[in-house]
């Protein structure tokens, strides 16, 4: 990637024209990076929006692409906690008949759609995953263990970036904080659950899931993914 | 519960993390018609969350997933062509049916006026209904086009040979845009997160080679975010000296004349 500095006096316009602020400045990678990020993740945001506007109007073709854009998501969620890809995939099955179902519901101001949208998968397969026994549970994840590689993933470049990011963040948290929310989002723990499970004050356990939130927050302001 | 309580519960209230009382209570207070920041709390404690889900690996589903989506939603005959078509057929050959009724049938002309007018406005509903759908349509694939760009502009961003050129605002603009170029595979983007034209305005792109300024496409997107890829023939033979924005009347004019921002271009 080759930076361009934007110190440069326009042969068509009067030098006198160029603002001191856009023509003395020069770009930085990360400034660019986020400033690039925030625009594109805004546009998909925006998109995502739109097009659950659409489903609550009954647009099957909004569906399909909301499918399309944010099913991968939904089963990359729903294999993480179920350990079974066939019932991982009846979670997204059930999460977008829900989406079709319940989209006049989605409200804006609590969260991206695309965020709704893996909340209802990763409820669903929380559900499931409360339903088995503590046998299929065992069972279910002895298989994950022995089992090779995931089949292929898909991804854009979009998402690599974004994932690559987050990734680095996650690995900044200390371990006590990640296993924190971990254990919550994968497991549907409450904090009171963890509690007893790690054997840590409530108090504390409360505290790491809110510094572990507001750190990834910061992430988030930081490529306004929101 | 209050604001401030509340919002130290955000971050559990988002991973689902509360127990059914605290959950019950937040419930209660988000349903409160006033809040100091707890709104906005959620959406950051949210958003957050949904990082979790963006740290994972895709998966992309088996396409009978979507069959069985669609077979239990009753989608594939919702979308089956040309049926808007015969429907508005059906509707005019029933409104005509009616009129050459009501010739024949002086003596009841009165009643079968009013059922005349009633098929016509069932007819002009079902236009109407028509309308909109190609709306929909129509705005389903600009928003298809808009992704499209912003995939292009994800893989522009990997190539090492990729310029990425910020804009500079002219005296008194207070805007700002980015341009990636790739001479090699002839790809440009311009992108931009707060170009807002007014009403009958347009923000248009140039390139400058010589003493030639040539359009390039109109900055174009909503709520300030605008996405324009450059035409690749623009970036055949020698690169262009410089890129610049000016804001014109809707839909451009030939020759600039209000430029907002300006950048040189490499030479390579």
């Amino acid at each position: 990637m080759q930076l361009r500095a934007v110190n440069w006096a326009s042969w068509f316009l009067p030098k006198q024209a160029l603002a001191e602020e856009g023509s003395k400045g020069y770009a930085t990678g990360p400034m660019i990076f986020n400033a690039l990020f925030a625009a594109v993740a805004r546009l998909s945001a925006d998109a995502d929006e739109a097009l659950l506007a659409r489903v609550a109007t009954r647009d099957p073709q909004a569906l399909r692409i909301l499918y399309d854009r944010c099913s991968s998501i939904a089963l990359a969620v729903s294999l993480r906690i179920m350990r079974s890809r066939p019932e991982a995939e009846e979670v997204v099955q059930e999460t977008f008949i829900e989406v079709w179902k319940r989209a006049d519901g989605f409200d804006g101001q609590r969260g991206s759609a695309a965020g709704w949208i893996v909340a209802i998968a990763r409820s669903r397969a929380l559900d499931r995953l409360r339903a088995r026994s503590s046998a299929e549970r065992a069972a279910s994840a002895a298989q994950a263990e022995e089992a090779p590689a995931v089949p292929l993933p898909i991804e854009s470049a979009e998402q690599r970036q974004v994932r690559d990011r987050i990734q680095v963040a996650l690995s900044t948290l200390p371990p006590e904080q990640r296993t924190a929310i971990e254990l919550s989002y994968y497991q549907g723990l409450t904090q009171r659950e963890i509690a007893d499970r790690t054997g840590d004050p409530l108090g504390t356990v409360k505290t790491r899931v809110r510094l572990a939130l507001a750190k990834l927050a910061s992430l988030l302001e930081e490529v306004s993914l929101s | 519960m209050i604001c401030t309580e509340f919002q130290e519960l955000a971050a559990a209230y988002a991973l689902g993390a509360l127990d059914e009382s605290e959950l019950r209570a937040a419930d209660e207070h988000l349903a409160q018609p006033q809040h100091s920041g707890c709104i906005e709390a959620l959406r950051r404690a949210a958003g957050a969350t949904e990082l979790l889900a963006r740290s994972l690996v895709p998966q992309r589903p088996d396409e009978r997933v979507w069959r069985a989506i669609e077979a239990k939603l009753g989608l594939a005959a919702t979308v089956k062509p040309g049926r808007s078509g015969r429907e508005w057929l059906s509707w005019a050959v029933a409104a005509a049916a009616v009129v050459g009724f009501l010739l024949l049938n002086g003596a009841r002309q009165r009643e079968q006026l009013r059922a005349n007018e009633g098929e016509r406005a069932a007819v002009e509903a079902r236009q109407q209904g028509e309308r909109e759908r190609q709306t929909c349509a129509h705005d389903i694939l600009a928003l298809r086009g808009q992704l499209e760009l912003q995939k292009t502009a994800l893989v522009l961003l990997e190539l090492p040979s990729t310029h990425l050129v910020a804009l500079g605002a002219t005296k008194g603009q207070n805007v700002s845009a980015l341009a990636l170029i790739n001479y090699q595979s002839k790809q440009g983007i311009v992108l931009s997160g707060n170009l807002t034209a007014e009403a009958g305005k347009d923000y248009q792109l140039w390139l400058i080679r010589g003493d030639q300024k040539i359009a390039a496409g109109l900055l174009r997107g909503t709520g300030g975010q605008v996405l324009a890829s450059i035409d690749s023939a623009l970036l055949a033979g020698a690169p262009p000296d410089a890129v610049a924005v000016s804001l014109e009347p809707f839909g451009g004019r030939p020759q600039p004349t209000e430029v907002v921002l300006v950048a040189a271009l490499p030479k390579s």
